[in-house]
């Protein structure tokens, strides 16, 4: 299955990364293009909606732990929205959970990723 | 369902990162022949995909992907499911890996592995590593049918 990737600028440091399909070894490496590319583009809060992502293996944790690394490197953040149940799963299982901000909609991340700027 | 006899069924895919999908799909149709839930057929797809992956990202490496394969062998039991997935690569010591069964790997990015062999030690009932003749790695994978 393949991985929909659409991103929305809220404003001029914070995206909104809109995801559809399975993040997996296959698919993953196009999300970590992508966010390298908004992050050259200086968009260092990232808002990734895991709400229609139903599988995520290791690759996909890989590049969201690799990417909020690079996003803090730059004072920026990363806000997950709604993960699918079988995702939260395995975020919980990984212990992912406690380096992640995770969000129930994506009003309430731009809200909270707002309130967190400059922290 | 119940099955007397254990039956076989094998699949062998490319060393490729397009073919983990295949492999999911058909342990996704073993799992629910089996008579799985859909939560613990999810679970054994996660498993294989990440036996396969770590085949993928580390088994080979140095070597032309395109013509390498992985073979995964699913035995069909009463009470369970067993699972055995190949390769002929470069192998590593079963040692090696045994930190990542027990712990989660959360900040680092270049360890992809453990998180990987992690993920298929929780999601599996047993998982075990060892080496693949005439060289490789087999990984023997059980789930087991909770009625």
């Amino acid at each position: 299955m393949e991985l929909k990737i659409e991103s929305k600028q809220v404003d001029k440091e914070m995206v909104v990364i809109d995801l559809e399909g399975d993040m997996d070894v296959f698919t993953s490496p196009n999300l970590k293009e992508t966010i390298i590319k908004l992050l050259k583009e200086r968009s260092i809060y990232l808002l990734i909606n895991l709400e229609k992502v139903g599988y995520m293996d290791s690759t996909g944790l890989g590049v969201l732990v690799g990417s909020l690394k690079r996003v803090r490197e730059h004072k920026g953040e990363i806000g997950l929205i709604s993960p699918h149940p079988r995702v939260q799963k395995i975020l919980d299982i990984t212990d992912l959970v406690t380096i992640f901000k995770i969000y129930k909609n994506e009003e309430e991340a731009i809200r909270g990723l707002k309130e967190g700027k400059g922290k | 369902m119940s099955v007397a006899e254990p039956e076989v069924i094998e699949l062998t895919i490319p060393c490729r990162p397009e073919y983990v999908a295949v492999a999911r799909l058909t342990i996704s149709g073993i799992g629910n022949r089996v008579g799985f839930s859909l939560d613990a057929i999810e679970d054994i797809k996660l498993a294989v995909a990440e036996a396969c992956n770590n085949v993928i990202q580390h088994a080979y490496e140095g070597s032309n992907l395109p013509e390498e394969e992985i073979k995964i062998q699913c035995t069909i039991h009463p009470s369970k499911l067993d699972i055995i997935i190949k390769d002929t690569g470069k192998g590593f010591s079963p040692e090696s890996i045994k930190p990542y069964m027990k712990r989660a790997v959360t900040k680092k990015e270049d360890e992809r592995l453990g998180r990987g062999v992690f993920l298929m030690r929780h999601l599996m009932d047993e998982v075990a590593f060892q080496p693949n003749q005439p060289r490789g790695t087999q990984v023997h994978m059980v789930k087991y049918l909770k009625r």
